[in-house]
C-alpha cells in the first residue's frame, strides 16, 4: 500500500485529503508545516508527498529543495492555491504543479499515474 | 558870435571921447583887461586921483566892500556929482539911501560883461547929462532899465544854449561862462577863478591847452574829443574872438557828444565785424579811409589815406581792370566785379568787390564804398559743385530705377508673403516677370527641381508662343496706366484671362534629369550662373534647347534658396525681339531672389504638412498607449488586490467543495443529502471559477508559446463547451483557412480566449442562433472572425467591454473579454469587434503568423 504525506497549513483541507486518499485507498499521514513534513521525511519513507508552498514558517519551495536533496527520486505534487510560484524554477524539481481545486479529479489522478509510474500502485 | 561884433562895433564908435574910467576896489581887476579891451582908459584910484583934473571921468566904478570905498564914495558924490557912479554891493545888501543917486547899483556875483554894460551906458548917459543936464536923471532912468533888461536877455539867452560857453582872454583869464559850461564843468560859480585852465575838470587835459594855443597862434578854429571819465565824450570847439584883425580871445564851446561817439564806436565793431575789407574812396579815387581787415588783406601799412587807389594797387596788381568804381560814380547805382589778384605771398585770390555811392548832404556822389570779399575758396566749391551737380544728375536718374525697382520688389515681397500657397505664389513671380516694367519679358519659363526624382521639370509657364495673341496682350497691358504691383497684377491677369497660354502646355511635358550636365538648364544650375544666350539655334551647346522653346534668343537664371537649388528661369522675348540685356535681367534677378524663397518656403510647407501627418499619427499612437498605461497601471493595483483575495477565498473553497463532493458520493440517491451537497458543489465551482479568473487577470499574461495547429486549437475549445452550444440550440459554422497551419502561441492562453468568446456569444444568444468561425492567412498574420447573431452590444458599452470587472451579466466577474485583450496583446496580436443591436456581434482578432 502506498504511502502519502500531505503537507498543507489549513487543517481543513488536510481532513480532505486524507479523507479522500484514505477512501481511495491509500496510507496517508499529514504535517502541517514544512518544518514538521521535513522531520517526518528524516525518520520515515513515503511514496508520494502533496506539497502546499505558502504556509507559515517556512515554505514549500525552500522544503522541496531540501526534500529533492536528500532524495531525488521521491515524487513531489507541488498543490498550491496560487498558479504564480509556477514561475520559480525550483518548482520545476516537483513531479507536477497542481493548482488547488474542491474537485480532487485531477490531483488524485496525478497521484494514481505517478504512483503507477514508479511501480508503487 | 555876431552879436559879440556887433557890439564890439558899437563900442568902438563911441571911442572917441577915451572914455576914463575910474576904478575903486580889487574885485574890479578882473574886469580891467575887459575894459581896457574895450578901450576904455582906466584908472585905479588907489594908484594916485585927483577929482579936479581937468578931464573928469566918465563913470566911477566903486566896490563898496573895499577898504575907505564908502568915504571915497562921498567924496565923488561931493566932488564929482554929475558923474555916474556904479556901486558895488555885497550880495543881499539892500541899496542904502545916500546911494539912491548912484547911476547903478549891483551886486556880486557879477560878469565883467554885465560891468562892461553898465560902464557903456553910463559914459553915454554922463555926456548926455553934461550936455541936458535937465532931462538927464529921467532919461538915465529909463536907458538903465532897458539896458539892465538887454543884458539880462543876454544872459538868458547864453545861459539857454545847448553848448557849454566859455569867453577866455587872450591870457586865458575867463571873461564869462554860461550856465551850460557849469553844469559840465560841475561847478556851481567861476567866481575866483582867473586862468579858464585852473577851472577843473578841464585842466585834465593837455589837449586843450594845445588848442587854446593853437587856436590864438593860427587864429583857425580847433576842434578835440574828449572822453570823460564816466565814459561820456565830449565835443570841445575853439573858435577865436577877432577884434580889429587881432585876437581878443577865444569862445570855448563845449558840447555833449557821447552818443555820436557811442554810434561812430558801433559803426566801427560793425565794419570789423564782417570778414570783408571795406574802404571809402572819394571822386579822385583816393583812400578817405579803410577798415583793419582790409589793410590787413592788402598788407597795407599806415599812411595810404589820401593816396591814389590806382597808383597804390598798380604797384602791386592789376586790381583796376573792369574795375566798378568809376561807373558807381557815375550812374550812382551800386555795382558787382571780381578782381583775380596775385598777392605778396605768391598766392592768387580771387575778390568780389561790390561798389556803392555815398551820397552828400545834397544828393550828390561824394565817395564810393567798396566793399571787398575774398572768394576764391567759394569760387572752387562752385566749380566743384557744377561737377558734381552733373555726375548727381546722372546718378538720379539710375537712383530713380533703382528706387522703381525696390519698389516692385516690395509689393512682389509683400504679395508673395500674403500668399502661402506655392502654386499662387509662382504665378506671381512669373507674372511680375512678364508683365511688370523693368522686367516685362514676353515669355517666362520655370523649372522646379523634383529632389525625390532628382530631376528638373517644368512646372510654369507665362506668355503666348502665338504673336497675335501676345500682341493683344501687350497692347491691352499698354492702355493701362499701372501704378502699382498689384494693379499690373490684376490688369495683366485679366489679359490672359482667356488667352491661349500656349507656353504652358509647351513646358509641361518637359523634364531633365539632374544628373545629366551637358543640359542646358542643369548646366545653369550646376555652375550657378545666369546666362544670355544669342542665336541659341547656332551654338551646338544651346541648340537643343532653342529649339525645344522655339527661341533663339534667351536668358536662363538659377534660382536658389538658402544655398540649395530650386529651379531655374528661362525668359525671352520672342514676340517684340528685344534683346536682353544684363541691366534687364537685373531686375529679374533680385525677382528670383524672392521667387526662390517662395519656391523653397512652398516646399517646407508641404514637408512640414507631411511631417505634421506623421505626428498626428504618432500622438494618436501615444495617446492610445498612454491609455493602455494607465489601464495597465489601474489593473496592477487591481490585480493585487483581487490576487490576494482570490488566494484566500480559494483554500477554504476547496474545503468545502471537496467536502460537498466528499457528502455528495457517500449521499443515497435522491436524498436531500445530495441535493443539498450538489448544491454546495455547484456554488463552490461557481466560486472558484471567479477566483482562477482573477488570478489568472492579475498574474499578468506571461505566453508560453510553442508551436500549435490553430485551428485545431479552436476546434478542440469548440468541442469542450460543444453541450452547452447544442444545449442553447447554437448552430456552429466553421471556416478554417488550412495554410494558417501552426503557429507560436500558448495553447492553454488561446483557449482561454476563444473560450470567453464561445461564452460570451452564447449568453448573447439566449433564444439560439448561429455562431460562426472564421481563420485566414494573409499577409504574415492570422485573420480571425467570431460572429454571433446575438443582441449585441449596446453602443453605451463598446468602449468598456475590454475593461476589467465590466459587464453586463448577473453572475461572472467582468474579467472574461479583459483577459481576453490582455492575451492577444501578449500575443502581439489585435483584437476589435463590430456589433450591432438584435443582428449581432464579430469579434477581430490578428494574430502574426509566426513558428518557432
Amino acid at each position: 500500500m502506498a504511502k502519502i504525506l500531505i503537507v498543507d497549513d489549513e487543517a481543513n483541507i488536510r481532513a480532505l485529503y486524507e479523507t479522500e486518499l484514505e477512501d481511495d485507498g491509500y496510507e496517508v499521514r499529514s504535517a502541517s508545516s514544512a518544518e514538521e513534513a521535513l522531520d517526518i521525511l528524516s525518520k520515515e519513507n513515503f511514496d508520494l508527498v502533496i506539497l502546499d508552498i505558502r504556509m507559515p514558517g517556512e515554505n514549500g519551495i525552500s522544503a522541496l529543495e531540501k526534500m529533492m536533496v536528500k532524495n531525488r527520486d521521491l515524487p513531489v505534487l507541488i498543490n498550491s492555491a496560487y498558479p504564480a510560484y509556477r514561475d520559480n524554477f525550483l518548482t520545476w524539481l516537483a513531479e507536477d504543479y497542481i493548482i488547488k481545486s474542491s474537485d480532487l479529479g485531477a490531483l488524485k489522478k496525478k497521484v494514481a499515474e505517478t504512483l503507477e509510474k514508479r511501480g508503487k500502485a | 558870435m555876431n552879436r559879440t561884433k556887433t557890439k564890439t562895433k558899437m563900442l568902438d564908435s563911441s571911442e572917441d571921447s577915451s572914455a576914463v574910467v575910474i576904478l575903486f576896489g580889487e574885485p574890479f581887476a578882473k574886469c580891467l583887461e575887459a575894459l581896457e579891451c574895450e578901450g576904455f582908459r582906466v584908472i585905479r584910484a588907489d594908484e594916485g586921483f585927483e577929482p579936479n583934473s581937468s578931464e573928469g571921468p566918465s563913470a566911477i566904478l566903486i566896490d563898496l566892500s573895499a577898504p575907505e570905498a564908502r568915504s571915497f564914495a562921498s567924496r565923488v558924490m561931493r566932488e564929482l556929482p554929475t558923474v555916474p557912479r556904479i556901486l558895488v554891493a555885497p550880495e543881499g545888501e539892500k541899496v542904502p539911501e545916500e546911494d539912491a543917486e548912484a547911476f547903478a547899483y549891483i551886486h556880486r556875483p557879477f560878469t565883467p560883461i554885465e560891468v562892461l554894460d553898465l560902464l557903456r551906458l553910463a559914459v553915454e548917459s554922463g555926456e548926455y547929462i553934461r550936455e541936458e543936464r535937465p532931462c538927464l536923471e529921467v532919461l538915465l532912468g529909463e536907458s538903465a532899465r532897458e539896458l539892465m533888461m538887454n543884458s539880462q536877455w543876454l544872459t538868458a539867452i547864453l545861459d539857454n544854449l545847448p553848448y557849454g560857453l566859455l569867453l577866455v582872454s587872450n591870457e586865458g583869464r575867463v571873461i564869462r561862462a554860461n550856465d551850460g559850461f557849469l553844469a559840465l564843468s560841475k561847478i556851481e560859480s567861476i567866481e575866483g577863478s582867473g586862468l579858464w585852465s585852473e577851472i577843473a575838470p578841464w585842466n585834465r587835459f593837455p589837449q586843450l591847452a594845445e588848442a587854446f594855443a593853437k587856436c590864438l597862434d593860427r587864429g583857425e578854429a580847433v576842434k578835440n574829443i574828449l572822453e570823460l571819465e564816466d565814459g561820456g565824450f565830449l565835443e570841445a570847439l575853439f573858435v577865436p574872438v577877432m577884434t580889429n584883425s587881432h585876437s581878443a580871445g577865444v569862445m570855448m564851446l563845449f558840447r555833449d557828444v557821447t552818443s555820436d561817439e557811442a554810434s561812430r564806436h558801433r559803426l566801427n565793431a560793425l565794419v570789423d565785424i564782417f570778414d570783408e575789407g571795406i574802404v571809402i574812396l572819394d571822386r579822385e579815387y583816393k583812400f578817405v579811409w579803410a577798415n583793419e581787415i582790409f589793410q590787413k588783406m592788402f598788407g597795407v601799412g599806415e599812411g595810404f589815406i589820401g593816396q591814389l587807389c590806382r597808383t597804390f594797387f598798380k604797384e602791386k596788381t592789376d586790381f583796376c581792370k573792369g574795375c566798378t568804381v568809376k561807373d558807381t560814380f557815375e550812374s550812382g547805382v551800386a555795382q558787382r566785379c571780381f578782381q583775380i589778384v596775385t598777392l605778396d605771398d605768391g598766392s592768387v585770390r580771387t575778390f568780389e568787390i561790390l561798389t556803392g555811392p555815398i551820397r552828400g548832404s545834397e544828393g550828390e556822389i561824394s565817395e564810393v564804398i567798396e566793399i571787398i570779399r575774398d572768394v576764391s575758396d567759394r569760387e572752387r566749391v562752385v566749380s566743384a559743385l557744377a561737377n558734381t551737380k552733373e555726375r548727381l544728375e546722372n546718378t538720379n536718374v539710375q537712383l530713380t530705377r533703382r528706387i522703381d525697382e525696390l519698389a516692385m520688389l516690395m509689393e512682389l515681397s509683400d504679395a508673395l508673403q500674403a500668399v502661402d500657397n506655392l502654386d499662387e505664389n509662382l504665378h506671381i513671380f512669373l507674372t511680375s516677370v512678364t508683365a511688370y516694367e523693368g522686367c516685362g519679358f514676353n515669355r517666362a519659363f520655370l523649372f522646379l527641381v523634383d529632389r525625390d526624382n532628382n530631376s528638373l521639370v517644368g512646372r510654369y509657364a507665362v506668355g503666348s508662343s502665338n504673336p497675335e495673341e501676345a500682341g493683344r496682350i501687350w497692347r491691352e497691358l499698354a492702355s493701362h496706366e499701372v501704378k502699382s504691383f498689384s494693379e499690373a497684377l490684376a490688369t495683366y491677369r485679366k489679359a490672359v484671362a482667356d488667352s491661349d497660354m500656349s507656353a504652358a502646355s509647351l513646358i509641361r511635358a518637359m523634364s531633365f534629369d539632374l544628373a545629366d550636365e551637358g543640359r542646358l538648364l542643369v548646366k545653369a544650375l550646376r555652375d550657378v550662373s545666369t546666362r544670355i544666350y544669342k542665336n541659341a539655334r547656332s551654338d551646338p551647346e544651346s541648340r537643343d534647347f532653342a529649339e525645344l522653346i522655339n527661341s533663339d534668343s534667351f536668358a536662363v537664371i538659377p534660382l536658389f534658396a538658402m544655398g540649395r537649388p530650386v529651379g531655374v528661369l528661362v525668359v525671352d522675348n520672342i514676340i517684340t525681339k528685344e534683346q536682353i540685356t544684363e541691366e534687364g535681367l537685373r531686375a529679374v534677378r533680385m525677382l528670383a531672389g524672392h521667387a526662390s524663397l517662395a519656391i523653397e518656403r512652398g516646399i517646407l510647407t508641404s514637408q512640414i504638412a507631411d511631417q505634421y501627418e506623421k505626428l498626428q499619427t504618432a500622438y494618436a499612437k501615444l495617446r492610445e498607449n498612454q491609455e493602455l498605461l494607465l489601464r495597465t497601471e489601474k489593473l496592477s493595483a487591481i490585480g493585487k488586490l483581487a490576487a490576494q483575495m482570490a488566494h484566500e477565498i480559494r483554500n477554504p473553497l476547496v474545503s468545502i467543495g471537496g467536502f460537498a463532493r466528499n457528502i455528495a458520493k457517500h449521499a443515497p440517491e435522491g436524498s436531500n443529502i445530495l441535493r443539498g451537497a450538489s448544491i454546495i458543489l455547484e456554488e463552490t465551482n461557481r466560486l472558484e471559477g471567479i477566483v482562477d479568473d482573477v488570478l489568472s487577470y492579475s498574474r499578468g499574461i506571461k505566453p508560453n508559446r510553442k508551436n500549435a495547429d490553430f485551428n485545431g486549437l479552436i476546434a478542440r475549445t469548440l468541442e469542450m463547451i460543444e453541450d452547452q452550444l447544442q444545449k442553447s440550440n447554437i448552430e456552429v459554422e466553421v471556416e478554417f483557412d488550412e495554410a494558417v497551419g501552426e503557429i507560436v502561441v500558448d495553447a492553454d492562453q488561446i483557449r482561454q480566449v476563444f473560450l470567453n468568446l464561445f461564452k460570451n456569444a452564447i449568453s448573447a444568444m439566449p433564444d439560439g442562433g448561429k455562431l460562426r468561425i472564421t481563420t485566414k492567412s494573409l499577409g504574415g498574420f492570422v485573420w480571425i472572425e467570431v460572429t454571433d447573431t446575438g443582441v449585441g452590444i449596446p453602443g453605451d458599452y463598446k468602449n468598456k467591454i475590454f475593461e476589467p470587472f465590466f459587464t453586463t451579466k448577473s453572475s461572472g466577474t467582468g474579467l472574461g473579454l479583459s483577459i481576453t485583450y490582455q492575451i492577444i496583446e501578449a500575443h502581439s496580436g489585435m483584437i476589435w469587434f463590430t456589433s450591432q443591436p438584435d443582428v449581432g456581434t464579430t469579434f477581430n482578432i490578428k494574430l502574426p503568423q509566426e513558428r518557432e
